[in-house]
Formats: structure tokens, C-alpha cells, sequence
């Protein structure tokens, strides 16, 4: 996930929420709606977070799980915790140097 | 606004409604529906027919894949050789039905034509702004590749625009409505090699981005032009030979699969340069 993945294209970015909204345990397409809403402001739209899920599911990062009613819970696998963290570690370096050269300094790099 | 969301899921692949349909329609029972969730349900139906291999269970399907370049490059000729032949005939070309309606249709059909066609065209409008600070500090690389294909570019989209707006290829509502149906597409053709040109520089990224969502819709717009027109067609069809009956047609086949590949294409050049950290809404 680190590299950019043609499969995942603009949803890169809500596959990586969806990720880390699946961490904390399984979760069905409404709870991760409010979840990532309130984890990270973000509003997703129905068609945005399926055209994730379905990227996720094909990539087995994550899997879906029986359905209870007309909900169905979806569960992150290993591959989708080990995706995760070189996802999280790649965006931590990117803040570490972001907030290094944002910083005010004097004379010409 | 919820029935219009249903209706919308029904534009999905069938593998892609049995396996996720059930979940969306309660999200879309739970959850306030307002436009943009159906332009956002409006694009996953795009994305989720241009990506059915994705579909879990849905199986990977044994298609052929050509070129979009190659698909857009000869639609264009077969356009124009369609074209010919329609407009050689004109008696048919000139059938307009009598009454309000077909004159009203036709006017909503140029107009949606034209529409699509300016669309497209304004769509790289920043991207050349851009291209031109660009070029201003360095006068190397992609943003020059830029601005010096725009003016090749702009002469053939400026002659579409011209005859579609200025009644320059027919006088008559009909053949004013569907000359736009084969001018349209080309126009739109030409307007994609910018975008394609400029995703290859991550500086350019944000007026890439927003070409490319402008020239999805601008496809969109062009493919929905050609509702009002079919319905001319057949208004005026009981005195229009079967030869340009054909033509137009197989014109408007062709325009139609010029206008998805264009949306693909569009759509693809968004994906390419998204930026790799979340951003919140």
C-alpha cells in the first residue's frame, strides 16, 4: 500500500481509513461511515466506500463476514494489518519531514 | 431522493448488486440521501463496470483490452465517414417532425452538445494557467510539452465548437442535433491528450485532477445529448431513408463508445494523480 497500486487508484485514500476503522474490530458499511466520520472528519458516500471495499476484499486485505440481516460485518486479515503499517509508516515520514522543512529557517536550501 | 438513489444501484454490474446491492440499499435507508450521494452512486457505477474483474465472486472476465488511444483514434474517422454518408442525404437530414416538441428537443440536444464540447475545452483551462507558471520558471519538461501542443489542439476542438454552435454543418434543427453527436466526441478525443501529457509531472497534479473530473462529466453530458436526439430520430423516421437511418445510428453507437472511453480515460487520469495521504473531507 505504501507504493500506489493501480487497482486501488482514488481510493487509496478512503482504503486507508477503511483500514485503520477495521483495526479497531469488525465493523458493517454504516458504523464505518460514522466511524471514519469521527475519527477523521471525513463523510464518505455509499459508492465510495464500496468501490474500497470491493478493491480491499479483492486484494484480501480484508474479508467480509456472515450477514446479519441486510448488514454484513467485514473483518481486516493480517495482510490488510501488514498493509496497513507500512501505510501508516510511509505517512509518518512524510509528517516527520513535512514538519522539519515547514519549519522557518533562514538563508537559501 | 431515496427511490432515486434504489434506482441508481440498478445502473451496477448484476455480480456487483448481488453482492454488495443489499448493503447499500440500507445504507441508503438509514442514511439522508442528498445529490451528492447520487453523483458519488453515479461514479461507483462507472468505476464498478470499468473494474468488474474487481468484483469478488464476480470471476475474472476473459475480455480483450485495447488501447483507449487506439479505441478514441479510430472512432474518430468512423465517425466522420458516418457522418458523410448521413449528411449526403438530405431530405432525411432536413426531416425535422413538425410542431413544438421536435424543435424544443433539438434545441436541448445542440445545446447539451455544445455544452459538452465547452466542458471540455474549459477543463484545461488551468491546467495551460499552470503549465504557464510553470514554464515561467523552468523552460524544460512536461509544462512546455503542454503549451506547445495546446495550439495543434485548439484548432480542430475550436472548428468543432464553431460549426456545432453556428449551425455551420446543417440548418436544420435535426441535422443541427446530431452533427453535435458526431463533432462532440472528437472534440472531446483532442481534449484528453493535455491531461494525458500533463499526469506525467506530479507538479501539474491538481489541474490534472481537476481536468480530468470536468472531462468525465463533460463525456457524460455529450452521451446524455443523444437521448433528445434518438428521440428526433424517431419523430422524423417515417420520412427518413434506411441508409442514413443506419448511418446515424451506427454514428450514434459510435459516439456513445467514444463518450465511455473518454469518461474512462478521464477518470483514470484523476486516479493517477491522487495524493497518497488521506485528506479529510
Amino acid at each position: 500500500m505504501g507504493r500506489r497500486a493501480p487497482e486501488l487508484g482514488r481510493f487509496t485514500d478512503v482504503a486507508l481509513l477503511v483500514l485503520v476503522s477495521l483495526a479497531e474490530g469488525d465493523k458493517h458499511g454504516y458504523r464505518m461511515i460514522q466511524d471514519i466520520e469521527e475519527f477523521s472528519g471525513t463523510s464518505l458516500e455509499p459508492g465510495t466506500l464500496y468501490g474500497a471495499l470491493m478493491r480491499l476484499e479483492e486484494r484480501k486485505w480484508i474479508e467480509a463476514l456472515p450477514a446479519a440481516e441486510r448488514r454484513r460485518p467485514y473483518r481486516i486479515t493480517p495482510a490488510g494489518r501488514d498493509a496497513l503499517g507500512e501505510q501508516l509508516a510511509t505517512l509518518r515520514r512524510i509528517e516527520q519531514t513535512g514538519t522539519r522543512r515547514a519549519r522557518p529557517s533562514w538563508g537559501v536550501a | 431522493m431515496r427511490k432515486l438513489g434504489g434506482a441508481v444501484i440498478g445502473l451496477y454490474p448484476r455480480t456487483w448488486r448481488e453482492r454488495y446491492g443489499e448493503e447499500v440499499r440500507d445504507l441508503l435507508s438509514t442514511r439522508p440521501v442528498r445529490l451528492r450521494t447520487l453523483a458519488d452512486l453515479s461514479f461507483g457505477a462507472v468505476d464498478a463496470w470499468s473494474h468488474r474483474g474487481l468484483i469478488p465472486g464476480g470471476g475474472r472476465s476473459m475480455k480483450i483490452r485495447i488501447p483507449a488511444a487506439a479505441l478514441l483514434g479510430a472512432g474518430a474517422p468512423a465517425l466522420l465517414t458516418l457522418w458523410g454518408q448521413a449528411a449526403r442525404d438530405l431530405p432525411s437530414l432536413n426531416a425535422t417532425a413538425a410542431g413544438r416538441v421536435p424543435h424544443v428537443l433539438a434545441s436541448i440536444s445542440s445545446t447539451a452538445f455544445v455544452a459538452g464540447i465547452f466542458m471540455a475545452v474549459l477543463a484545461v483551462a488551468p491546467l495551460l494557467v499552470h503549465a504557464a507558471a510553470r514554464t515561467m520558471r523552468s523552460r524544460d519538461g512536461v509544462p512546455v510539452v503542454v503549451l506547445t501542443m495546446a495550439p495543434f489542439l485548439a484548432l480542430p476542438v475550436g472548428f468543432s465548437l464553431f460549426a456545432e454552435a453556428g449551425d455551420g454543418l446543417a440548418r436544420d434543427p435535426l441535422g443541427n442535433a446530431i452533427a453535435g453527436g458526431f463533432l462532440a466526441p472528437l472534440a472531446l478525443a483532442l481534449a484528453l491528450v493535455l491531461p494525458a501529457i500533463a499526469r506525467l509531472d506530479p507538479v501539474l497534479a491538481l489541474s490534472t485532477r481537476s481536468a480530468g473530473t470536468v472531462q468525465a462529466l463533460a463525456a457524460g453530458m455529450t452521451a446524455f445529448a443523444w437521448l433528445p436526439s434518438i428521440a428526433l430520430m424517431i419523430l422524423g423516421s417515417p420520412s427518413m431513408s434506411p441508409r442514413f437511418l443506419i448511418a446515424v445510428a451506427a454514428g450514434a453507437l459510435c459516439s456513445l463508445a467514444m463518450c465511455a472511453t473518454a469518461m474512462k480515460v478521464s477518470l483514470r487520469h484523476r486516479e493517477a494523480v491522487m495524493a497518497p495521504a488521506a485528506a479529510p473531507a
